[in-house]
């Protein structure tokens, strides 16, 4: 006869018994399920308010730096930056340059136009370039390749000249892959005019993608260089602009009578101490992230993630995740001592049995397995009906919670949801304190209710060592004696 | 043949400050296929003794072989699971599980495998005179003399050499404890099993190969 089946007779045997035992189970239960519940809608609701505000970090400049000028050209800061970008924990990283040029082989797309002022040249378009094989346009779908490719970690590192276009702009101009374009800087026929036959730098671009750019599907209205933007390594096109630059400093010097001697910062310098913004791919990372780098990039630079509107809007969550700990520490606690001194009752009341069973030589292991089987079969049965109950009750004491934590908390509200923004895109997305409650969502999924379970056979576990030991230190002889 | 051996066997215990000596260093060697009893007075031991030779408590003086090994080598618990079965006063089944589970329950302890367990426990109910209905019942819904017919068919489920019994019909009527005993005396005659029954009952021991007495911790053979 099998030790189930033992347990399955022993469970029907003592109904009443095991009946009381599955109230407690289910009674104590509904806590536990409205604890784990409320602990867990919590922790999720603060993940997915992070998620919602972007694991973003934003490097920004100290106001009180040391040294306003020069750090630019700092080694040791470039060298940090090169190892931050490094980081296994970044998902994508924006590091951009940009240049505007004339394009001299195309036309520009020029529909939509609203304010012709914001066209200043004639076929003038703007080639942004990322120094790593992914941007977070891209990472996001604002940027969508439809056609062809983004540029390679190779193609970065050689400077080589590939661009990817809008598809407006491949379509005004009939343009594919593999074909090439011509450009020139936007004050090249004003330096002409001074340097004649002198100065002609053109550079040529080979097609690699054509990608749509959603933002302008979305915002009809938007300023005319986003249907002539165009993607490129950083790299390749920081010479050319050198070019430029040094004639625009030529002139500079022909006309004020200028006699500086000192040599001018490549742009490639430049951009090398230019500082990243980051995304990572988790938002739980955020705080480890920063806390790993921001000793070393200071006194010149913090890191801003956006933590401070984060943790004022997060608070009254944080304080009913530590409430809903410390309730389900003293639940398990009681849990574990009620079923405790109930298994040791049990034992107590089944010694006889014990004593039989011993007696035919049944082992000491197996009698307390098929005890710790049959509590925990009552335990399992107690808190499924708890599961359903607990979430009823845990779903509208959740609810009651928030709305006393969104009353209490409205004296905090921020005016102004953009007050941490920073630089010129809105890289954090907006989060307001309605949006972190709408995340604290009362559910019992099915991993939660797995653990419950898990938990409620860890209690039960517990629960048994005592009782174990009595079982241990049973002597059949004189079990069956005394009943003699 | 010598199933179970005695061998300078002493027990005693604190009784108010002095030892009180219940066996003195007794030794009996138990023969196989006969039906033993073991009468004396009351508080004489019986009870300690059949505790002792079931294994039911370990011996602190003197040994106790079981076909030539002794308990400590087989183990007491192994003893009690392969080699013996007992059989008490109060009939001790297992109250949730019907009779034929609680003949299951210990042919499924037995390392001696049996095959068709519950096949083989119908019949051994049948020849106790439990029918298949009253086998599928709780123990607790049998008389007196079924629950004790059941005890005694549990016993000679695990297919031991030894079965002990104490007191086995101190709770039976006059007729249903001669029907145990013509039980027992067949379980020796026809299944060579050895019998060990400590009773206070002279119709039982009358019955019985050789009545031992226990007088002043020894075992005494009267007849």
């Amino acid at each position: 006869m099998g030790i189930l089946q033992r347990v399955v007779s022993s469970i029907i045997n003592k109904k009443i018994k095991y009946f009381l035992l599955f109230i407690i189970f289910f009674l104590l239960g509904n806590f536990l399920v409205i604890g784990i519940g409320i602990n867990d809608a919590s922790k999720m609701a603060v993940i997915k308010s992070r998620e919602m505000l972007n694991p973003i970090i934003i490097f920004e400049q100290v106001d009180d730096s040391p040294e306003d000028y020069g750090i630019y050209y700092d080694d040791a800061i470039v060298e940090i930056i090169n190892e931050i970008v490094l980081d296994e924990r970044i998902l994508v990283y924006n590091k951009i340059t940009g240049m505007n040029m004339v394009v001299q082989n195309a036309d520009a797309v020029d529909i939509n136009v609203v304010d012709e002022n914001i066209k200043q040249i004639e076929n003038g378009v703007y080639i942004s370039g990322n120094n790593t094989d992914s941007m977070f346009e891209i990472d996001d779908g604002s940027y969508e390749v439809v056609e062809g490719r983004f540029y390679t970690l190779d193609e970065i590192k050689n400077s080589e000249k590939v661009v990817l276009i809008t598809n407006q702009f491949a379509d005004l101009n009939n343009l594919k892959i593999g074909d090439k374009l011509q450009f020139k800087g936007d004050n090249h026929d004003e330096l002409l005019k001074y340097f004649e036959d002198d100065f002609d730098p053109i550079i040529e671009y080979e097609i690699i993608g054509i990608f749509n750019n959603n933002q302008i599907i979305e915002n009809e209205n938007e300023d005319y260089i986003n249907y002539n933007v165009m993607l490129a390594p950083a790299k390749s096109f920081l010479d050319f602009e050198d070019n430029y630059r040094n004639a625009d400093l030529q002139l500079a010097s022909f006309i004020y009578g200028w006699k500086d001697e000192s040599s001018m910062v490549k742009s490639e310098d430049m951009y090398d101490a230019e500082l990243p913004i980051i995304k990572l791919k988790d938002p739980d990372d955020l705080a480890s992230f920063v806390e790993d780098y921001e000793e070393m990039i200071l006194p010149y630079y913090t890191m801003n993630y956006n933590n401070e509107l984060f943790e004022n809007y997060g608070k009254p969550l944080d304080i009913i995740t530590y409430f809903s700990n410390l309730i389900l520490i003293a639940i398990v606690v009681n849990m574990i001592l009620m079923f405790t001194a109930i298994i040791f009752l049990y034992v107590k009341m089944r010694d006889n049995e014990i004593g039989i069973l011993l007696s035919i030589g049944i082992k000491k292991i197996e009698i307390m397995t098929q005890i710790f089987l049959e509590i925990l079969i009552i335990g399992f049965l107690g808190i499924s009906l708890a599961l359903f109950s607990g979430s009823l009750l845990g779903n509208k004491f959740g609810n009651e919670i928030i709305n006393i934590s969104v009353v209490q908390n409205n004296i905090n509200e921020y005016e102004d949801g953009d007050m941490f923004y920073n630089h010129d895109k809105d890289y954090f997305s907006e989060l307001t304190q309605a949006d972190v409650f709408n995340n604290f969502d009362f559910n019992i999924t099915k991993s939660l209710a797995i653990s419950i379970y898990f938990m409620i056979f860890i209690i039960v576990l517990i629960s048994c060592v005592i009782p174990s030991i009595l079982i241990m230190i049973q002597d059949p002889n004189k079990i069956l004696n005394r009943k003699e | 043949m010598v199933i179970l051996k005695i061998e300078n066997v002493t027990y005693s215990y604190k009784d108010g400050g002095y030892q009180r000596v219940i066996l003195n260093d007794l030794s009996y060697e138990f023969q196989e296929g006969k039906f033993y009893t073991i009468i004396g007075e009351s508080g004489s031991g019986k009870t300690t003794f059949l505790s002792l030779i079931a294994g039911l408590e370990k011996v602190k003086s003197g040994k106790i072989y079981f076909k030539d090994k002794s308990l400590d080598q087989i183990g007491y618990s192994n003893y009690r699971r392969n080699d013996i079965a007992l059989v008490f006063q109060h009939y001790n089944l297992i109250n949730y599980l019907s009779a034929i589970q609680n003949i299951s329950l210990a042919m499924s302890k037995t390392k001696k495998k049996i095959k068709k367990q519950k096949y083989v426990g119908y019949a051994l109910l049948k020849k106790f005179g439990i029918g298949k209905s009253k086998s599928d019942r709780s123990v607790t819904k049998l008389s007196g003399g079924e629950q004790q017919r059941v005890a005694i068919a549990r016993a000679l489920a695990s297919n031991v050499e030894l079965i002990l019994a104490d007191e086995p019909t101190g709770n039976l009527d006059k007729s249903t404890e001669i029907e145990i005993i013509s039980i027992f005396k067949n379980l020796a005659l026809e299944y060579n099993k050895t019998i060990i029954v400590v009773t206070h009952s002279s119709d039982v021991s009358d019955q019985s190969d050789i009545i031992l007495r226990l007088v002043d911790g020894k075992l005494v053979e009267m007849k």
